[in-house]
């Protein structure tokens, strides 16, 4: 039996752990401070630019139209707005109309909820008006407004009123 | 709010939005309280994509009504046209009122989303679809797949990382400006960024070998 190689921890022969000690006198490379903190830069600069054009990919397609249907939006939420007050108007208007037809100066007919004035009031006439016809004339005025802002329904239903509700007396009493 | 800030303090991966400068939003805005209603409209045509845009990539696009949401931003500018002052670039006050808009949306999605049977079985993100997505007839399908990714990763982040995130990539937000729409502090705006930003590059870093960039 021969002897074998001589035995070292990692196994390297002889010949060959001579050029492993030669190898390691040359010292491990470092890097200073500067060249690393330039490194650390440029890699952290890389992976911003790879991040941002992964996230670049990611688009947002706008549906057609959509300016548009936003202004259409704003228009009509400002005509509801318009209308509100108008509704307010209508409501004047509509009882004023009412008082008027009581102190018997609209000629309304003398039929239905209409048919004043009640027993034993006087007659108001065009030469002779009433205080409440008197205070009905500006809104009567208003009754052009009304046939322009109100739709046929509309005004149906502000012109439709009893003119003995309780309510738009009131409201009559509150606006004036 | 603030004045913009020098382009150095702009986050990292800013790039130019494509909005109209120096700040033809705060002039149209001017204008429309002098009484030009067309530079209201043209207003609504410059900055209605953005808000799309902005409420896409913070709710989602799963999220539906986001096309009313815009609606909603431009009612409540009217609502505030009085009391505009271009104290700061007209992009950050708007932006201001979309993000409003999108604690109150996802505080209602989170209150729907607890009811739904979805939540439940957790199975969101398999619904997750890539709307808009245009695919390349050679690398498509790899294509829709990482922006399936991208999109994903996004919204996966806190509310607040996203949203600083996404003002900061997509609409060119400084810091300063980004802490002024969402109410905190420069400092806690670049500290959320840097966070949103390694969070981002944890999750898709398998991405960033297969994309050719």
């Amino acid at each position: 039996m021969t002897p074998g190689p001589k035995h070292n921890p990692r196994g390297i022969p002889e010949a060959g752990r001579e050029l492993d000690e030669l190898l390691g006198l040359d010292p491990t490379p470092t890097l200073n401070e500067e060249a690393r903190q330039r490194i650390h830069d440029q890699l952290s600069a890389e992976n911003d630019r790879v991040l941002d054009a992964v996230l670049g990919l990611d688009e947002v397609t706008l549906p057609g139209g959509l300016a548009g249907r936003v202004r259409a939006a704003v228009l009509a939420d400002r005509r509801r707005r318009r209308l509100r007050p108008v509704r307010w108007t209508a409501a004047a208007v509509a009882a004023g109309l009412l008082v008027a037809a009581g102190a018997g100066w609209l000629p309304l007919g003398g039929q239905g909820p209409f048919t004043l004035p009640l027993d034993g009031e006087p007659v108001a006439s065009l030469e002779n008006p009433s205080e409440e016809l008197l205070a009905a004339l500006p809104l009567l005025e208003s009754l052009e407004f009304l046939e322009q802002e109100f739709d046929p329904f509309e005004r149906e239903v502000a012109l439709a009123l009893d003119p003995r509700d309780a309510v738009l007396l009131e409201l009559l009493e509150l606006g004036g | 709010m603030t004045l913009p800030q020098d382009p150095s303090q702009r986050p990292p991966g800013d790039r130019a939005s494509g909005e109209p400068s120096p700040d033809r939003g705060a002039e149209l805005m001017i204008a429309w309280q002098r009484g030009d209603d067309q530079a209201f409209h043209e207003l609504v045509d410059v900055y209605s994509g953005q808000v799309y845009a902005l409420l896409t990539r913070f709710l989602g696009r799963r999220h539906p009504g986001r096309e009313d949401l815009v609606q909603e931003v431009f009612l409540r500018v009217v609502k505030a046209r009085a009391r505009y002052t271009a104290t700061a670039r007209f992009s950050t006050w708007l932006y201001t009122i979309v993000w409003r808009l999108c604690i109150n949306e996802t505080e209602r999605s989170r209150g729907r989303r607890h009811l739904s049977l979805d939540a439940e079985l957790g199975d969101e993100k398999r619904l997750e679809l890539p709307d808009s997505v245009e695919l390349d007839p050679v690398d498509g399908v790899a294509r829709a797949d990482v922006i399936r990714e991208v999109r994903a990763a996004i919204a996966e982040l806190p509310d607040s990382q996203r949203i600083a995130m996404v003002l900061a990539r997509y609409h060119s937000l400084s810091f300063a400006e980004i802490a002024d729409v969402v109410g905190s502090s420069e400092k806690a705006i670049k500290s959320m960024i840097h966070r949103a930003r390694e969070t981002l590059r944890a999750r898709l870093q398998p991405l960033f070998e297969r994309e050719a960039i």
